[in-house]
C-alpha cells in the first residue's frame, strides 16, 4: 500500500516537473520569437491594475497580440490580480499599498521613461473597456501626423452608449477640464491615451486619486504641443458599469486641482 | 458695516486662512511665523490672566462688547489656521509617501530583473 502510494506520488511529481518544464520551454520559445519578430518595440502599454482578477488576463493577452511591452502597475490589489498578470507575461510593478490610479499611472510613466528604447506610452484601463484596434489607430495617427498627444474620446461618434447618469457625470468632468485646462476636450475621463516620449517628459502626476485625469490634460496642455482627440469605443460591460464615479466627485476634482501640494 | 475695527481684522484673518489653503510648500519662514505667534499667544495669555481688565479694554478698543467675545473670535481664528495647517501638512506627507512607495515599487522591479538576468546566465 505504502509503496504504491509513494510510486503514484513520484509519478505525479514527475508529471508535474515535466509540465512545468514544458511551460518553461514554452516561455523560452515565446521570448525568442518575440525577439525575432518584435511587436511594436518602443511602445509601452501602461495598465493601472487594482482588483481586476476576473478580467486582467484577457486584457493582457489581447494587448500581447500587438505589444511586447505591457506594464501592469498593481496598486495594492487585495485579490490575485498581480499574480495573474505576472503569469500572463506582463511586466508587473507592485505598489506596496493602494495609492490610487493617478499614482499607478505615474509609476508606469517613470518606469517607461527610464527605459532607453521607450518612444511611446499608451495608457489602457485594466477592466477591459478599451479596444485594441483603437490603440493601433491612435498610434498610427500619431506617427502619420507627427502628433505627440492623442486622447481617446467616446463622444466623437455614436458607437458608445453610456447611461444617462454616466453621461451627466462625464459631461460635468468635461466642463471642469475645459475650465481648468483650456483644452476643448469632449471626453475628460477616458483611460485611453497615446503619448509620445517628448510629451511624456512634461507629465508629472501628483494627484493620486481620480483627479489625475484632469491633471494630465492640464500638464499636457501647458506644453503647447499638438494634440488630437481620436474617436474610440468604450465597451460598457456589466462589470465596468458597476463601477464609475458620482457627480459629487467632480467637486473633489475641482478642489484637488485648486489646492495643490 | 459701521466702524468696528474688529470686523476688519476678522475679515483679513479669514482671507489669510483662505490664502493659506492655496499656498504651496511648507517653508522655514512660515514655521518661524507660527512659532512667533505661539510665543506671543502664551505671553499674551499670561498677561491677560494677571491683568484681566486688559481684555475688556482691548475688546472695547476694537469695538467688541465683551472681552469673552474677543477671546472666542481669537480662538476660532487660531483653530481655523491650525486645521488648515494640518491639512496642508497631511497633503505634503501623502505626497512623500507616494513618492517613497513608487521608488520602492520600481526598485523591487529592478531587483527582479537583475535576478532574472543572473539566473539566465547560470
Amino acid at each position: 500500500m505504502a509503496s504504491s502510494a509513494s510510486t503514484s506520488l513520484k509519478k505525479a511529481l514527475e508529471r508535474n516537473s515535466a509540465a512545468s518544464s514544458a511551460v518553461w520551454n514554452n516561455s523560452q520559445v515565446a521570448t525568442s520569437t518575440r525577439r525575432k519578430n518584435p511587436k511594436n518595440p518602443g511602445v509601452y502599454v501602461v495598465v493601472p491594475l487594482f482588483n481586476e482578477e476576473t478580467v486582467i488576463k484577457g486584457v493582457i493577452d489581447t494587448l500581447h497580440t500587438e505589444f511586447d511591452q505591457v506594464i501592469c502597475i498593481d496598486d495594492g490589489s487585495t485579490d490575485n490580480s498581480a499574480a495573474i498578470a505576472e503569469k500572463a507575461g506582463a511586466t508587473v510593478i507592485r505598489h506596496p499599498m493602494n495609492l490610487g490610479q493617478g499614482a499607478a499611472l505615474q509609476t508606469g510613466f517613470v518606469y517607461a521613461k527610464r527605459q532607453a528604447d521607450c518612444e511611446y506610452v499608451v495608457t489602457f484601463d485594466a477592466d477591459g473597456q478599451h479596444r485594441l484596434e483603437d490603440v493601433l489607430d491612435m498610434l498610427s495617427y500619431s506617427r502619420r501626423k507627427d502628433c505627440p498627444i492623442v486622447f481617446g474620446s467616446r463622444f466623437l461618434d455614436k458607437r458608445t452608449k453610456p447611461g444617462l447618469k454616466k453621461k451627466i457625470v462625464l459631461k460635468v468632468a468635461v466642463l471642469i477640464t475645459r475650465v481648468v485646462t483650456g483644452l476643448n476636450l469632449t471626453d475628460a475621463h477616458n483611460g485611453l491615451r497615446v503619448l509620445r516620449r517628448d510629451a511624456l517628459e512634461h507629465v508629472n502626476l501628483i494627484q493620486d486619486r481620480m483627479s489625475h485625469a484632469t491633471e494630465i490634460v492640464h500638464q499636457l496642455a501647458a506644453t503647447k504641443m499638438a494634440w488630437k482627440e481620436y474617436p474610440v469605443e468604450v465597451l460598457y460591460t456589466d462589470y465596468s458599469k458597476a463601477k464609475g464615479q458620482s457627480v459629487l466627485n467632480s467637486i473633489n476634482i475641482l478642489f484637488d486641482l485648486i489646492v495643490r501640494t | 458695516m459701521n466702524d468696528m475695527p474688529s470686523q476688519w481684522i476678522l475679515l483679513i484673518a479669514l482671507f489669510a486662512i483662505a490664502l493659506y489653503i492655496l499656498r504651496a510648500k511648507p517653508t522655514a519662514k512660515g514655521q518661524a511665523i507660527r512659532r512667533l505667534v505661539l510665543v506671543v499667544g502664551v505671553l499674551g495669555g499670561i498677561v491677560l490672566v494677571l491683568v484681566p481688565d486688559l481684555l475688556f479694554g482691548t475688546a472695547t478698543l476694537l469695538g467688541i462688547k465683551e472681552g469673552s467675545d474677543l477671546l472666542l473670535y481669537l480662538f476660532i481664528v487660531a483653530m481655523m489656521f491650525y486645521v488648515v495647517h494640518q491639512y496642508r501638512r497631511l497633503m505634503w506627507f501623502d505626497k512623500m509617501t507616494t513618492d517613497l512607495a513608487r521608488e520602492i515599487a520600481l526598485l523591487r522591479r529592478e531587483l527582479d530583473e537583475v535576478d532574472k538576468k543572473a539566473s539566465q546566465k547560470r
